[in-house]
């Protein structure tokens, strides 16, 4: 089945997806994140390396053993260190931190991977047609600008005078911020002499949609603000609720529970219906 | 040798972020000390408010002299009792005493002595009351009297004396009920509704009490009077309801009228010095803002002293009843409750606080130790006596005078680093107490081994105070605390080497291998052992908070007083933190020094942040967190009921201060009066 | 079409003026090709052309577009402009969105964007990348792009400055074929300003050579070859190959313009025989110069690399011995490895990762400078004399006052002492080249590694460049050169090998190399060849 999405409904569904991400620090809310996020990945047909399992376990770990050094909150003090309490709410506080974190991050790369600059584009729309333009011209530059620095060191290492010590180093490192400099000055003459060329700032912009809202999109979009608002009555109803401070309590009340996380599972996993769009246009860009 | 050279860039990307977080957490943290000292705004305009005696002004005139006239009478008295039980000095007759701690009514004389600011050493005669709690079925009297004395030396878990036990037993109950809810054994301001209304009921149509009968009795009236005070006292001046207001409006009324033409107070027909005595007391209980002139003038003190000064008599005691209007034969029970009354007044009319348990009890000095702070400090108090001795002592110099003695504390035990001296005065104080005289061994390394060392003597103190015998269970292998402590840096330990392990693994099976990033990895791991085998790591209920339990609840030495503190969350249906609790705490201890002291001693979690300029940001007790609880959420303090105006770690505390920190809802308007 | 009136042009603060009364008529379908050396004031006038990009300054004549006369304040979505960088005239990060820019720019509405970019797209076969990254293309590509998003907006003219100069000569190549095709299938009037003539000459329907701000020739092409090699001028060097070598054969008559010209003569063998025998008489002195080159100055055994595991293969199990003090040209197509082998050995690429393959220099001669394609990336400081001096200015000091002078001069890069003031930034693409090279020079190396040294020189400036190579070889320096300009290799190379997917096909002396290839090989060979 192909079914397309419209932008409008990509950017509603990650935002919500990571809205209830971030608000909610509930175990099963992180735990259907992680699973619909793996899932994502493999639609998406990155590779998911122990590399990636054992690095996200260190920061999850990492992350965990550090927060309470931080933060002395919580009422179990486990023992104290230089003096202060080293407390195991804040260790749990510190894992959640960390589960939300790698849920965030793996997230993130299914957003940018999801969410192109055309979609982007395409979510700013016509009232932000010139923010788009910058976007778009931003997301075109940077890597430009990091080609071109990498050139720079590549060319001063090429020419026989690699630096030695510190001093010269930094010297090097100023006079190539400062070439780059010029060149992105440059660069950008040329760019607006290009822009001028093709007749811009001559009549009112318009903005070029190649979008069009699908009976998917709409549907799909609220179905997602169906789910949301559902987990939000939830949520207000007093279901979904954990506490870690100053003890760790999960309340379990059944039904608005189910009713949650039911609506949060079926919010993260379907858009998933338009995998087969997204791999094409992924085909298609490079 | 090609496949394995892959781009990778997430896995920097990874370790960036965590450090970036790292950095954000740690920025957070400086930001928020510095950023928000909300309080401050709370309480801005509102310095200067200080907790001085109110109303000094015009009490000082009429007062001195009569105060001096008071205290002088009291050394009389004091004398007389030396002479007559053959004592050298003071601390001789304390010692002498302590022979039948708890079971005679040379109980009074202590409570006088203390009441009195005698510079003497209470051990001995603490240790023997403690002794004599362990009789097998104490009578409640000497529980009683056993507690009081306790409390007015600056004792607090007398074993067999827990207040919660003595009560509803009559009005005698309800009275040391009174008395020990105030001291602040278990109570919140539930407890001190429920105890006020089970004085209150007892009280008679004619507004007096009685031990029996519908008839009130001076003595038992007055008597409530003081736990009225105490409570009044303990509470802060805000929490007198009405109820209790009027209840001590009617007793004193009562009191009042049953004032004989000459002053003084008759009980069961016969006048005495006692009765009046404990009116005295009663009178002293409250201080100026408790009651009104109108309800203090009920009785006319003046003329009293003048009914009561007739008791004494010419060796300085003072009799039971006088004989033909003359006082010929001193009684130990008048001259000790008239010498509690009078110390007790004298300090009211100073404007320190007049209730009997407030005593601001005096250090241990006795022991000659090779601690030259001590010794300085003896000879500065010695010599700072002999001024004020010297000159007449007016209202200001008093207060100089508490002043400089709490300058002098520094010296003493309350530096910051000092906690190791408060433990070796402790230590000293153990000795004494199991070996009497031995000479004292001042070992103050500052290593683990003296901490353990302490450990294993401070537990020398509970084995000789509640079993002689030594008790398998309580004793701990020497250094015991120590190798828990050191589980934990091994478990810490552990679990560093296993993310480092995992690092490393994440890295080896990542796309490309960077050296960087194993340099990364194991100089974070090494920053890790460092820090983990640098950091000092105590267990909750390892010794040294028994210790500070102990210094919190010891006797206050030389330059130390007792303030009352609690720590209220207030949640409804929720225990208080920390009920109102009497602790000893030093002249320079700020609130914020206190606050730390009391919640490490009481297992209580605490959350600060430092600035760099030193004021202190308190961000949560006990999980209690800012912010937890809406926007204007957070933790307050108040002393003496008044909010705070800086900084808990700018603000100081006096003699029989009311500190409480409350959770407030809405920017500490919730939580003020 | 267009008409340019007794037009003169002097940049604010310029001394003197950049156009000198200047003249031109356009008619409709036009190919006009405008040539002159560098600074001749080509851009300036394809500048006045398009009202939006009109430079400030000082102009007085008129400029008409359809009769109707332009300023600086009028709009003309009709005249489309393409300049020289591909990659930054590139606006937008995705193909679609660089074509539908210019019509969002005109207020056009979004269905009708649709349809033209579906055109478009269509036509230039754009379909494949059309939702690609533009940063994910050619250079090539990419000017084609920039043609492709102004040809959509509906475009009657179109300016093109210089396109190709950073181009290499293939892709500049298909880029001219391409824009023959535009202009045969849509009539479209083309002024194009190119100093790189070989190709693009012969197909002009007229060519308009300036100096100095004026028009000094403009007619048919063969007529103006005609004025340029009668009159001896500089320029002359930057004809067609096939119009140079045959001009004296033909005795200096009507010469060709185009290699299909000069095969469509009757009597092209005998000329091509006359040629070819003046040549190899020319060739056999340099052949004997360069065999005492025997020592090799780098050997490079067994190289193998590759960027990452999911790329092809860079270099191949390659093998390669460069002789001393000689000039190795290394030839190839896009791809080929070319960069990374001159990577490899100036040891950007470090040895270990060459998978076992050595890299081996005599005793002390290590001593490398490596010029890299983009010379800019080497400037680093605000005026060129600082540029020459930085890095070596213990030597410079040394030297003397006049050093830097003295230096230039002696390596024929004299061009540069008049610019020692300006920004690195405001030479010329040729001139920017030279800088780079001076400053590899002045860090007097054994090895010289050239990248594409000759990206937007012209005529003039490459045969000075080649004659610099000469003397450098000569005094005992090893030049290894990667060049696509295989004119240029012929110049100045001793030997010549062939990089073919990472492996060295060939490697012979550079002559008999170019005569014994019949398709890869430099305008020359091609001409002769019968």
């Amino acid at each position: 089945m192909r079914v397309y999405l419209h932008s409008r409904t990509w950017f509603i569904y990650f935002v919500m997806v990571i809205v209830i991400l971030m608000t909610f620090w509930h175990p099963v809310v992180l735990l259907i994140s992680l699973e619909s996020g793996l899932v994502w990945w493999k639609i998406l047909k990155r590779r998911l390396t122990l590399g990636h399992v054992l690095g996200a376990t260190a920061l999850l770990g990492f992350l965990t053993v550090i927060n309470p050094i931080i933060s002395a909150n919580g009422a179990t003090i486990l023992f104290y260190l230089n003096g202060r309490a080293y407390t195991a709410e804040a260790l749990v506080y510190g894992f959640l931190f960390a589960s939300v974190m790698v849920c965030a991050l793996l997230w993130s790369v299914i957003l940018s991977e999801v969410m192109t600059t055309d979609r982007w584009l395409c979510v700013c729309g016509r009232r932000f047609s010139r923010t788009g333009l910058v976007l778009t011209m931003v997301f075109r530059f940077f890597p430009l600008f990091s080609k071109q620095w990498h050139k720079i060191r590549e060319g001063q290492e090429a020419l026989g005078g690699t630096p030695v010590g510190w001093r010269e180093t930094f010297s090097l490192t100023k006079r190539e911020l400062l070439c780059m400099l010029t060149w992105s000055l440059e660069h950008g003459f040329v760019t607006a002499d290009a822009m001028l060329a093709r007749g811009y700032g001559s009549a009112k912009r318009t903005y070029f949609n190649r979008e069009n809202y699908g009976a998917a999109s709409v549907l799909v979009a609220l179905a997602v603000i169906g789910a949301f608002a559902a987990i939000l009555t939830a949520a207000i109803g007093g279901g979904m609720e954990s506490q870690i401070y100053p003890y760790v309590r999960i309340h379990m009340d059944g039904a608005k529970d189910i009713l949650g996380f039911t609506a949060y599972f079926l919010l993260c996993h379907l858009p998933m219906i338009s995998c087969k769009v997204l791999r094409e246009e992924r085909r298609m860009r490079s | 040798m090609q496949n394995k050279m892959r781009k990778r860039r997430h896995n920097i990307v990874l370790w960036s972020l965590a450090f970036v977080l790292l950095l954000a957490s740690f920025f957070d943290a400086v930001k928020q000390s510095g950023a928000l000292p909300t309080v401050y705004v709370w309480a801005a305009g509102m310095k200067g408010t200080g907790f001085q005696g109110p109303a000094q002004a015009d009490r000082d005139a009429k007062t001195a002299r009569s105060a001096e006239e008071l205290k002088k009478r009291c050394e009389e008295a004091l004398d007389w009792k030396m002479k007559a039980s053959g004592a050298t000095s003071a601390q001789d007759l304390l010692d002498r005493m302590a022979a039948h701690a708890g079971k005679s009514p040379e109980d009074w004389y202590v409570l006088a002595m203390a009441k009195m600011g005698l510079e003497l050493d209470y051990t001995k005669y603490a240790n023997a009351l403690f002794e004599g709690c362990k009789d097998p079925e104490p009578t409640d009297v000497e529980q009683y009297r056993r507690y009081l004395v306790a409390r007015a030396m600056g004792y607090e878990d007398i074993p067999g004396t827990a207040p919660e036990k003595l009560k509803d037993k009559g009005i005698m109950s309800a009275i040391y009920r009174g008395y020990a809810v105030a001291a602040g054994r278990a109570s919140s301001s539930f407890v001190y509704g429920e105890t006020q209304s089970a004085l209150i009921d007892l009280k008679l149509a004619d507004g007096g009490y009685a031990l029996m009968g519908e008839t009130s009795d001076v003595d038992v009236t007055a008597f409530v009077l003081q736990a009225y005070g105490a409570l009044l006292g303990a509470q802060g001046k805000t929490a007198a309801g009405a109820e209790l207001a009027s209840a001590v409006r009617d007793g004193f009324a009562l009191l009042g009228k049953r004032q004989a033409a000459d002053g003084g107070y008759a009980s069961f027909g016969t006048a005495n010095a006692e009765s009046g005595a404990m009116v005295l007391l009663a009178l002293a209980s409250f201080s100026d803002e408790d009651i009104t002139a109108e309800v203090r003038n009920s009785v006319h003190a003046n003329e009293l002293i003048e009914a009561t000064n007739r008791f004494q008599t010419a060796g300085g005691g003072f009799a039971h009843a006088l004989s033909d209007g003359v006082a010929s034969m001193e009684n130990d029970l008048a001259t000790a409750q008239v010498m509690c009354a009078y110390a007790a007044y004298a300090s009211y009319l100073k404007g320190a606080p007049g209730r009997l348990y407030s005593v601001k009890a005096a250090a241990t000095p006795v022991v000659p130790t090779t601690e030259k702070p001590t010794e300085a400090s003896t000879e500065e108090t010695t010599q700072k006596q002999t001024e004020a001795s010297a000159e007449e002592t007016t209202q200001k110099q008093t207060e100089d005078s508490s002043e400089e003695t709490t300058a002098k504390g520094t010296e003493v035990s309350a530096e910051e680093t000092t906690e190791e001296t408060a433990e070796v005065s402790t230590e000293e104080a153990a000795e004494i107490t199991t070996d009497g005289a031995k000479e004292t061994t001042s070992d103050t390394k500052t290593t683990e081994n003296s901490s353990a060392d302490t450990t294993t003597k401070e537990e020398t103190i509970e084995n000789s105070t509640s079993a002689p015998t030594e008790d398998p269970d309580i004793e701990k292998p020497e250094g015991g605390s120590s190798t828990s402590a050191r589980t934990i840096q091994w478990i810490m330990t552990a679990v560093v080497a296993g993310l480092i392990l995992l690092a490393l693994l994440a890295n080896l099976f990542s796309k490309r291998k960077s050296k960087l990033n194993y340099i990364l990895i194991f100089a974070i791991g090494a920053a890790a052992f460092v820090f983990i085998w640098m950091s000092k790591i105590t267990l909750p209920e390892q010794a040294t908070q028994k210790q500070q339990q102990t210094y919190l609840e010891r006797l206050p030495a030389q330059g130390e007083f007792r303030i009352t503190i609690s720590i209220d969350q207030r949640i409804e249906g929720e225990e208080a933190l920390l009920m109102p609790r009497l602790v000893t705490v030093s002249g320079d201890d700020t609130v914020f020094d206190i606050l730390q002291r009391v919640t490490t001693a009481y297992g209580i979690s605490l959350d600060y942040s430092k600035s760099m300029v030193g004021t202190v940001y308190v961000r949560a007790i006990g999980g209690h967190a800012e912010f937890d609880r809406g926007a204007g959420s957070g933790w307050v303090f108040l002393v003496n009921g008044v909010p705070a105006t800086t900084d808990a770690g700018s603000v100081k505390l006096n003699d029989g201060d009311v500190l409480r920190w409350a959770y407030t809802l809405d920017l500490g308007k919730d939580v003020s009066p | 079409m267009i008409q340019v009136e007794n037009l003169s042009f002097t940049y604010s603060g310029a001394a003197r003026p950049s156009l000198c009364d200047i003249s031109l008529q356009v008619a409709p379908g036009e190919f006009i090709l405008l040539c002159g050396p560098t600074g001749c004031g080509k851009s300036t006038l394809l500048r006045m052309l398009k009202p939006e990009l009109n430079p400030a300054g000082v102009r007085t004549g008129r400029v008409l577009y359809k009769d109707r006369e332009i300023g600086a304040d009028d709009r003309l979505p009709e005249v489309g402009f393409v300049m020289q960088m591909p990659e930054q005239q590139v606006v937008t990060d995705r193909v679609w969105h660089e074509l539908a820019f210019g019509l969002e720019n005109l207020g056009v509405k979004s269905d009708v964007i649709r349809r033209r970019s579906a055109e478009i797209a269509a036509y230039f076969d754009l379909e494949k990348s059309f939702e690609k990254d533009t940063n994910a293309l050619s250079g090539g590509e990419k000017q084609q792009l920039v043609v492709a998003s102004t040809m959509i907006m509906g475009c009657k003219v179109l300016l093109l400055d210089e396109p190709t100069s950073q181009l290499d000569p293939i892709a500049a190549n298909r880029f001219f074929l391409w824009l023959e095709q535009l202009r045969r299938e849509f009539g479209i009037t083309i002024v194009l300003a190119e100093h790189h003539l070989e190709e693009i000459f012969g197909e002009a329907d007229r060519v308009i050579f300036m100096e100095n701000g004026r028009i000094l020739a403009q007619g048919k092409p063969a007529l103006v070859a005609q004025t340029l090699l009668s009159g001896r001028n500089a320029f002359s060097a930057a004809l067609p190959t096939v119009t140079r070598l045959f001009y004296e054969a033909r005795s200096g008559r009507d010469p060709f313009v185009s290699l299909r010209e000069a095969k469509a003569a009757p009597d092209f063998d005998t000329l091509a025989a006359m040629v070819r025998k003046a040549e190899t008489a020319g060739a056999a002195s340099e052949v004997s110069e360069t065999a005492r080159a025997s020592e090799a100055a780098v050997t490079l055994k067994n190289v193998s690399f590759g960027y990452d595991a999911y790329s092809p293969v860079v270099l191949n199990k390659l093998s390669l011995e460069i002789p001393a003090g000689a000039c190795t040209a290394i030839v190839g197509g896009n791809g080929s490895g070319k960069s990374t082998l001159l990577k490899v050995i100036a040891g950007l690429i470090p040895e270990k990762k060459c998978s076992g393959g050595k890299v081996k220099f005599p005793e002390g001669g290590r001593r490398i400078s490596f010029l890299m394609q983009d010379v800019t990336t080497l400037f680093t400081e605000e005026t060129v004399y600082e540029e020459i001096v930085a890095g070596v200015r213990g030597r410079v000091e040394a030297g003397g006052d006049d050093f830097v002078e003295r230096f230039l001069k002696e390596n024929g890069l004299s061009v540069l002492s008049e610019h020692l003031k300006q920004h690195p930034y405001d030479l010329s693409g040729g001139e920017q080249q030279m800088l780079g090279i001076a400053k590899l020079l002045l860090r007097d190396p054994q090895i010289l590694l050239l990248d594409e040294p000759t990206k937007g020189m012209d005529a003039v400036a490459k045969e000075q460049f080649a004659k610099l190579i000469k003397k450098k070889t000569k005094d005992g320096a090893t030049v290894v050169l990667v060049t696509h300009d295989l004119d240029f290799a012929e110049m100045c190379a001793d030997y010549a090998a062939m990089l073919f997917r990472g492996e060295i096909l060939s490697k012979e002396r550079a002559d008999r190399f170019f005569a014994d290839n019949v398709f890869y090989t430099t305008h020359k060979n091609r001409a002769l060849n019968t």
